[in-house]
């Protein structure tokens, strides 16, 4: 069966929630649309061309820059992203380190005006790619050249704001090949790599070594 | 405004991802497309409109750029709108007294101004209702640019309206934002090109989506060496010794005064000379004042080259005069999106600014130049660069590099088409 990759791009949009300390900051992150924790925490995956920021996601550098509360912008940029298989396990998480902090420090910073956080949700617009194959070899070839647009859909986006296409390619993965590749890349996950050329490379090693071994 | 223009003419630029995504998203565009402001010449966007109907055209998608009339007491009205929605305190006077008050007691003057005001948005409205009722408004998706046309909402007939604001409405004159948000309310949509531009008590979706610059426009196309002396040769600028330049209106939010007083410091220690080039905007009373003021603190010296253009500088001028310059500037103390900042970093080069409007969305600190705070922060981080000049090629480098992923017209027409399609689905997961 023929199998064709999708990718997605995303558009931004506010939620109309914003915060000016720490206090409003954790309420908001307690209510809002899991799409806008999924943008904040991930989207720097994709600006891969610029040099490594001091902070990987929004909210670290946010409370680094604007609150002034490094130690705890340090908690939250080095969050294992391998631990949270949902977005929810992963708000549960964020929430946890806010509310630890609060109550060992007195936080009373609070943003200037135009400083605020705004909290931005991304939609989410996915369609086929022209890359279609019928076995692994040629789907290894495929991810060698596709966008990595397409990588971090797969493999990131999907996985996390639904979509279901990372299902389609388990699903196709284990019709074609088998459960033991397939739980090598469910092992994978974003933030063990500066960018997502890294993880494409590692999901290339990873089948070929699969391959090797199997042949 | 009838011709196409092929979007694989950027496949040097942004290869050929982005171009396919372009083409697959295009596919799924109901209908025809509409885009309606109020001039065809002049200004941000009627530049960005000028480069982006002909790639729609080019997708495929049926478009139509369409622009308002009115008389000079419209745009009189709709140029205070634009000033007071800015924020700028000074200019709400203008709105104020618009048909000047005699001097009567304080409860006439009150009135006065009150039925002034009315006067004023039953002007704004009739213009818009006369355009309603010339203009062809039966399109599957219309865009609304700015304030200006706003009002047209009234006259909708079907499709998505959305409301695409340039300006930074953050901070408005509440009886301006109030009066304007009557019709902004009615749209589908609305798109800001900043959080920090939008507004709060909007309850219509509002979308993010930056401006761009078109690498292929005579503003910021590749030049040959040639061209580069040729117009520099024009206005006796030599290229021996590095250029600091700003390019800007002769305005004083640019705070060209505190770009010659950084100037000054670098030049004691560093031999160097500074650009600074702009025009006098023909609605700003203070543009002369503020040009008169620079060129008194040049005091006349050789290596500061104050250039008003009068006529205004070619695109191709500009583009030189940047191209030429070791370090760019845009010292501004207040800014909208400053583009320029994206014109600048595009020609590779390291652009220091004032952390202002949208430029820290383009000058990420340290990375594709430098934020200043100060005349003292500037001076020291142009000698900074002009001491090293790799580390000022690789903020340069990073600089392109971040416009290519960010702020090119092909991007900025890959959101245009993602916001239309996002409409069609409240989801926030649209397969297509």
């Amino acid at each position: 069966m023929d199998f064709i990759f999708h990718k997605a791009r995303y558009q931004f949009e506010l939620t109309g929630k914003k915060a000016r300390d720490l206090h409003e900051f954790l309420a908001v992150i307690k209510e809002v649309n899991e799409s806008s924790i999924f943008n904040h925490i991930y989207h720097a995956l994709l600006d891969y061309h610029l040099l490594p920021l001091e902070y990987p996601n929004d909210f670290a550098y946010w409370i680094a820059d604007v609150l002034h509360e490094p130690v705890l912008a340090e908690r939250l940029a080095n969050l294992d992203l391998r631990e949270f298989h949902d977005l929810e396990m992963l708000r549960n998480r964020l929430i946890n380190i806010i509310e630890d902090y609060l109550a060992m420090h007195d936080v009373t910073s609070r943003a200037g005006i135009g400083q605020e956080f705004h909290f931005v949700r991304c939609i989410s617009v996915v369609f086929p790619t022209r890359y279609a194959v019928t076995n692994m070899n040629e789907a290894l070839d495929i991810l060698k050249e596709i966008d990595l647009d397409s990588i971090f859909y797969y493999f990131v986006a999907s996985r996390l704001l639904g979509g279901g296409h990372y299902k389609l390619l388990s699903q196709w993965i284990l019709e074609n090949d088998s459960h033991e590749l397939m739980g090598k890349l469910d092992n994978l996950y974003p933030y063990g790599f500066a960018n997502m050329n890294d993880m494409r490379n590692e999901i290339i090693r990873i089948i070929e070594r699969y391959f090797w071994e199997h042949l | 405004m009838n011709e196409k223009r092929s979007i694989w003419e950027y496949e040097d630029i942004v290869g050929r991802g982005l171009l396919e995504d372009l083409e697959s998203l295009a596919e799924h565009i109901p209908g025809s497309v509409q885009h309606i402001n109020a001039t065809y010449t002049g200004g941000g966007v009627a530049e960005i409109l000028s480069s982006m109907i002909p790639l729609f055209k080019g997708l495929g998608i049926e478009t139509d750029w369409n622009v308002i009339r009115g008389d000079d007491d419209f745009f009189s009205i709709t140029k205070s709108f634009h000033n007071v929605l800015h924020g700028r305190v000074e200019d709400a006077v203008d709105i104020h007294a618009y048909k000047h008050v005699s001097v009567l007691d304080d409860l006439e003057r009150q009135i006065n101004e009150l039925n002034q005001r009315k006067d004023m948005l039953e002007t704004y409205l009739r213009w818009n209702k006369i355009n309603s009722e010339e203009m062809d408004l039966d399109y599957d998706v219309t865009f609304v640019h700015d304030p200006q046309p706003a009002a047209l909402i009234d006259a909708k007939q079907k499709g998505n309206w959305i409301w695409r604001c340039h300006i930074d409405v953050s901070n408005p004159d509440a009886l301006v934002w109030n009066f304007l948000k009557e019709s902004v309310s009615k749209y589908d949509a609305s798109v800001f090109s900043t959080p920090l531009f939008s507004r709060p008590d909007l309850r219509i979706r509002q979308f993010l989506v930056p401006p761009s610059i078109d690498p292929l426009s005579d503003k910021n196309i590749e030049l040959s060496q040639s061209e580069i002396d040729s117009v520099l040769d024009k206005y006796e600028i030599t290229q021996d010794k590095p250029i600091i330049t700003q390019i800007s209106r002769f305005d004083r939010l640019k705070d060209l005064p505190g770009v010659i007083d950084a100037y000054k410091l670098v030049k004691k220690r560093i031999d160097c000379q500074l650009i600074l080039a702009g025009g006098v905007a023909a609605d700003d009373p203070e543009g002369m004042g503020v040009y008169h003021e620079v060129m008194k603190k040049a005091d006349g010296e050789a290596d500061i080259h104050v250039l008003l253009g009068s006529p205004p500088f070619t695109d191709i001028e500009i583009n030189a005069f940047q191209r030429a310059s070791t370090v760019i500037m845009q010292k501004s103390l207040k800014e909208g999106f400053g583009l320029v900042v994206s014109e600048g970093l595009w020609k590779g080069k390291p652009v220091i600014g004032g952390a202002t409007g949208g430029i820290p969305l383009q000058i990420i600190n340290g990375v594709t130049g430098y934020l200043v705070h100060s005349v003292e922060g500037a001076a020291f981080k142009i000698a900074n660069l002009l001491k090293d000049p790799e580390l000022a090629r690789k903020l340069g480098e990073n600089g392109r590099e971040h416009v290519r992923n960010n702020f090119l017209i092909t991007r900025h027409l890959k959101d245009y088409l993602l916001v239309m399609l996002s409409l069609e689905d409240p989801s926030g997961i649209i397969r297509l």
